[in-house]
């Protein structure tokens, strides 16, 4: 299971600028670890090609809200990419992303760098918890 | 499949010792050979992509040894060859220093290779200790056919002398250069889900030791997941002091008033009007009883007192204001808020104004009314009577009558009055005309004329009667009158 990593900012952000039960949120790839909160689609995920557009996927919100002193944001998987025309990649890191906003929160780190081969039509998957979601406030 | 074959190695390294910015040297290559670039650099400089010298490479992790001494730097970089001639990244370090690098090429048998390194600890990856040593290697993509590599970067001259135990194919720099990094590499081949390499043999000398796993697909699609786990906020407030619950009770403030001494004169004044008196006689009863001789009316002196009042006045009071001493005490205020009030001490004086205050002088004014002297002059009266005795003059001799008493002076309506009522009271019969021949009653005709006359003056004197009764006697009366006699 990746460790969710949290963007320098991003506490200040989700103070300020996000409205997090009612933006809108996706899931975006890329090949370098984010270091600030800005996103660029095309710039701080891949470029569109392959079957990824830039900017990632967007991705449903399935709850917002506090339980027993615990507030979860869960959101539904992206779909999955599958590479055809082209290659997409290589990349390493998937993004969470406010794209009401256009602000990286937080990152997943698949541990190296990989391309979806369209040749094989290579395939990746992104499990989000579907229980604990993607980030919790206590 | 097979564990992925090195088919190239090429070693790179500074010319100089002071290198900002740098390219590896790449080892031969064809589509689809995975590269791994390992580059060393003396000292602890940070390391990244110049401005568009990316190149397509993945910069997989940087690590600054601190162990023992603040060197080296130990970068890892792959790239899945696209074409047979893959340009090197261009790299910049944050201080120029020496460098070395170490470019390996792996082949697979056709189908995709992949590449995994995990990410070097400092301290646990590195050290200043002979025979460095790395972590294990641990892909989680199960068991496949692996091909484990491993290079250790040390600081100064080479150190190493063989890999971890089970690792071939040791190659390095050769860096003889005390200045300079050595950069030393070892591989194999394992079908496995991981492997922990052993320790090098190696020379005491800080280093830094970096893994990686290449491994090719089986064919068909690779179906990659990832698994995110929640990333966890946590909120926590500050206390905050409040304070609240202050009162502050005020005492009551006591306050001095003085005044100033006034000293008040008044001017007074009275203003006397005119008294108004009223002299009034009583009457005087005149008998006449015929056949006496020598009648004689003795009056008797009035006698008026007219006083008046003093009129008291008194000027010249004063009224001395005392010094006047004033207290103010006010009533003490209970405050209860959470506020806090800091109040002062008030200053308060009170400063009269002086009075000018103007005495006039004081005159006591008394009206002393002197007793009034009166003087009644009585005229010669000739009594005259006719009758069987021969008449007989009655010389009346002129008698002063005085009147003593408070003098006044009459004026002309009051001694109009006074005439006026002497003669109401005296009776035709007792009026008579003396002529020459004779003395008769007066007629009365000339009586009503004479009455009449009298009493259209305004200003009747004796004069003034006299004249009247002679000429209403003459005009009126059918006899030469030469004389009346009028009883006053």
């Amino acid at each position: 299971m990746a460790t969710y990593n949290k963007i320098a900012g991003s506490r200040e952000a989700l103070v300020e600028s996000i409205n997090a039960g009612s933006d809108q949120w996706g899931i975006a790839l890329s090949n370098t670890a984010p270091s600030a909160t800005a996103f660029t689609a095309g710039t701080s995920d891949l470029a569109t090609g392959g079957g990824y557009t830039q900017g990632g996927a967007n991705v449903a919100t399935t709850t917002s809200a506090e339980s027993a002193g615990v507030y979860k944001l869960v959101l539904v998987d992206p779909a999955t990419w599958t590479a055809s025309g082209a290659d997409i990649g290589p990349f390493r890191y998937v993004l969470l992303v406010d794209k009401t906003v256009n602000l990286m929160i937080g990152y997943w780190d698949y541990g190296s760098s990989i391309t979806l081969l369209a040749a094989n039509s290579d395939t990746f998957t992104v499990d989000l918890d579907g229980t604990n979601g993607v980030i919790s406030l206590a | 499949m097979a564990s992925p074959s090195l088919v190239s190695q090429t070693f790179s390294q500074s010319a100089g010792v002071t290198d900002l910015t740098f390219t590896p040297t790449l080892s031969a290559h064809t589509t689809g050979d995975m590269l791994e670039l390992d580059v060393g650099l003396d000292g602890n400089p940070t390391v990244s992509f110049a401005t568009g010298g990316q190149n397509g490479w993945t910069l997989n992790w940087q690590l600054q040894n601190t162990q023992g001494s603040t060197t080296p730097t130990h970068a890892k970089l792959t790239k899945r060859a696209t074409s047979a001639s893959e340009t090197p990244p261009d790299l910049e370090a944050t201080v120029g220093e020496a460098w070395g690098a170490s470019c390996r090429v792996y082949r697979g048998a056709g189908g995709t290779l992949n590449y995994y390194t995990p990410t070097p600890v400092d301290g646990t990856d590195s050290g200043s200790s002979a025979n460095g040593q790395g972590s294990a290697v641990s892909p989680g993509v199960g068991s496949q056919d692996f091909t484990f590599t491993s290079c250790i970067v040390q600081d100064g001259v080479q150190g190493a002398t063989a890999g971890p135990s089970g690792y071939g194919n040791f190659q390095t720099n050769a860096n003889a250069t005390a200045a300079r990094v050595e950069v030393s590499t070892s591989e194999k081949a394992a079908t496995a889900s991981s492997d922990t390499p052993g320790a090098w043999t190696s020379a005491a000398e800080q280093w830094i030791v970096g893994g990686g796993a290449v491994w090719e697909d089986a064919g068909g699609a690779t179906n990659y997941t990832l698994t995110c786990d929640v990333g966890a906020y946590t909120l926590t407030g500050v206390a905050a002091a409040l304070r609240r619950g202050y009162s502050m009770a005020a005492a009551t403030g006591a306050y001095s008033l003085t005044g100033q001494a006034a000293t008040i004169s008044r001017g007074y004044r009275v203003a006397c009007d005119v008294g108004a008196y009223t002299l009034a006689g009583h009457d005087a009863t005149l008998t006449y009883v015929p056949g006496t001789a020598n009648y004689t009316l003795t009056c008797e002196t009035g006698a008026y007192a007219l006083t008046g009042f003093d009129a008291i006045t008194s000027l010249g009071r004063r009224l001395v204001a005392e010094v006047g001493a004033y207290s103010l005490t006010g009533i003490a205020a209970t405050t209860s808020r959470g506020y806090s009030v800091a109040a002062d001490a008030g200053a308060y004086s009170l400063t009269g104004n002086d009075a000018t205050l103007t005495a006039t002088a004081s005159v006591a004014y008394s009206l002393v009314c002197e007793a009034g002297g009166y003087s009644l002059n009585g005229r010669n009266a000739s009594l005259l009577f006719s009758g069987v005795v021969a008449p007989r003059r009655h010389a009346g001799t002129r008698k002063n009558y005085i009147i003593k008493g408070q003098k006044y002076a009459l004026t002309d309506w009051e001694l109009r009055l006074v005439i006026q009522q002497m003669l109401d009271e005296v009776k035709r019969p007792e009026v008579q005309v003396v002529t020459a021949k004779e003395v008769k009653q007066v007629s009365r005709r000339v009586w009503k004329r004479l009455k009449e006359s009298l009493s259209s003056l305004e200003a009747l004197t004796l004069e003034k009667v006299e004249t009247v009764v002679e000429s209403n006697v003459i005009e009126y009366d059918d006899e030469d009158d030469e004389e009346l006699l009028m009883l006053l």
